[in-house]
């Protein structure tokens, strides 16, 4: 370890770690600076006092809202924009007309954004950041209209894009057995199964994987949120991807789960999707009609029929029977209905369900 | 950096996306450091907007860069000080370490202050509104911008040695007077 005995408030400020620790670019400094802070206990207030310099100096001040960034980067691409179709009306290779084509979409798409877009300027960001990071002619598509975009990608998988939202991929769409997406806005994903070459999403600092499947990610401010229809996703914060091992976030949704991520704090959050949907219909019983049948086996029909686990104590329910005939009713009113008739109640917990109940006698 | 001089590259190309990242990315640092010469916020959005534009035309004479952030700081502090040199009055306050530049003390922060409120934003704002012109703008070009020594003596053309030690001493003249700020509160505390 350095010394740091002789240091003075100066030498904190102008220590590029430390600077780089407070700022948050550095998540290895947490164990350093700590230790430091035990070996040099004296030194303790003085680094209190570099780090509220430091953050109030890296903090902007001038006062630049978002919409008046927005329109200030529409009004450059529009300038620039104008020149550039005279700029490129000389001979192209083919492969190079598709980056034109797409850069005459996202010219336009901008000069249309002003009125649509101001309110996403974190999700429309962390975008433009992954985008530009692709060293590789990439595709980009951008829905105009009023009215959802239906998008065919490469690969046989379905992209139902939002109003205003917007899609980049590589030209090439497989590539190192994966196919990526980066995405900001609202997108339905109906990705065609392909167990060798996983689909990938990124949206403002969650990346969303998955084998074949159908969810809707919503990337349009600081949260995203990831909505699964049918198969497996995963989710994990893009941040935390270097280091799985260490810290393991990721996780895993199943239908009618849909897990909030919330970019800020780079975290996730499970729950259940509002208004679950029936995934399959179970195959002994046609509805759910349900005449004097153990409780496990209610539960297990739900759990089926909309993949959502459901949790209880068998050995407290195990006297429970239910008579009842359910039909057309939402997930939570039949849930409602089961447990109102066997007196339990139930709570909604990291994408499943906990029944309590003191059971029956 | 690498990342840096792979945008740099396809801006060059005439990648558009790559384009509107690189606004995105420098529009708020650039908007930050030219208030720093000019409280006229509609002509610094026309000279960020006017150095952007002038950089897409001439994107294909650019050389290569893998640090973009100083190069951009760079020329836009050229350009305000060309227009400045243009117009007299600008020029003069240019020539004198006028306080009106720079980290503006507004009426509300002066009052805050006045009563002494224990903000601590407030009164590094308020320290940092007595510096020079000069002192305020190496500031923010090493904790803003997060610039190194070198990139900072390049930009502002003085040596490396200058850089370090008029770093040095505005902390020290910025510490010795958060120390007096500190000490007056106190005394109001304990006396009042």
């Amino acid at each position: 370890m350095k010394d740091y005995h002789n240091y003075t408030l100066e030498d904190f400020l102008l220590d590029d770690q430390f600077r780089a620790w407070i700022a948050g670019q550095d998540h290895a400094g947490d164990e350093i600076w700590n230790e430091i802070a035990i070996h040099y206990p004296e030194k303790v207030a003085l680094m209190y006092q570099a780090r509220e310099i430091i953050l109030s100096l890296i903090a902007s001040n001038s006062g630049l809202s978002a919409p008046e960034l927005e329109n200030e980067v529409n009004r450059i691409m529009q300038t620039t924009g104008k020149k550039e179709i005279v700029a490129k009306s000389r001979p192209l290779f083919p492969i190079k007309w598709f980056s034109a084509a797409a850069s005459v979409i996202i010219f336009t798409a901008i000069g249309w954004k002003i009125t649509s877009d101001i309110n996403q300027p974190q999700s429309v960001k962390a975008y433009s950041q992954y985008v530009s990071r692709i060293d590789e002619p990439l595709l980009e598509i951008v829905n105009e209209t009023n009215v959802s975009k239906q998008v065919k990608l490469p690969d046989g998988s379905v992209v139902k894009l939002t109003p205003s939202s917007r899609i980049s991929y590589a030209e090439t769409f497989v590539r190192n057995h994966k196919r990526e997406v980066y995405l900001t806005g609202e997108a339905f994903f109906d990705v065609e199964k392909d167990v060798k070459n996983p689909f990938f999403v990124y949206a403002n600092g969650l990346l969303t994987r998955v084998v074949g499947t159908s969810f809707l990610i919503r990337a349009i401010d600081a949260d995203v949120e990831v909505l699964v229809r049918s198969g497996r996703v995963t989710v994990v914060p893009i941040r935390d991807i270097a280091h799985q091992e260490k810290k393991n976030t990721e996780l895993l949704l199943t239908p009618n789960q849909q897990a909030l991520f919330s970019a800020k704090d780079n975290l996730i959050s499970k729950s259940i999707v509002e208004t679950p949907v029936e995934i399959t219909k179970p195959e002994s019983e046609p509805d759910f009609v349900f005449d004097n049948r153990p409780i496990g086996e209610v539960f297990s029909i739900l759990e089926k029929a909309y993949g959502i686990p459901i949790i209880y104590d068998e050995a407290v329910m195990r006297h429970c029977f239910l008579r009842v005939a359910l039909s057309n009713e939402s997930f939570f009113s039949k849930l409602d209905i089961v447990c109102k008739t066997v007196g339990a109640s139930y709570q909604v917990r990291d994408g499943q369900i906990i029944i309590s109940g003191e059971g029956c006698e | 950096m690498q990342q840096d001089s792979i945008l740099w590259q396809r801006f060059k190309e005439g990648d558009r996306v790559a384009f509107e990242s690189l606004i995105r990315t420098y529009y708020q640092p650039l908007f930050e450091y030219g208030r720093k010469f000019t409280s006229d916020r509609d002509a610094l959005k026309d000279h960020v907007h006017d150095l952007f534009t002038n950089l897409w035309e001439r994107r294909e004479a650019l050389g290569q860069t893998d640090c973009i952030r100083p190069y951009l700081l760079k020329s836009l502090r050229n350009r305000i000080y060309k227009e400045k040199q243009r117009s007299d009055v600008f020029e003069e306050a240019d020539q004198h370490d006028s306080t009106q530049f720079g980290f503006e003390e507004d009426e509300e922060t002066r009052i805050i202050s006045n009563e002494l409120s224990d903000e601590k934003k407030l009164q590094i704002k308020h320290i940092l509104s007595t510096l020079t012109r000069r002192q305020q703008e190496i500031i923010h070009l090493k904790f803003y911008q997060n610039l190194s020594n070198d990139q900072i003596a390049e930009l502002l053309v003085i040596s490396r040695p200058a850089v370090a030690n008029l770093l040095y001493q505005t902390l020290k003249l910025f510490r010795e007077k958060w120390q007096v700020l500190l000490y007056t509160f106190f005394s109001v505390l304990l006396f009042d």
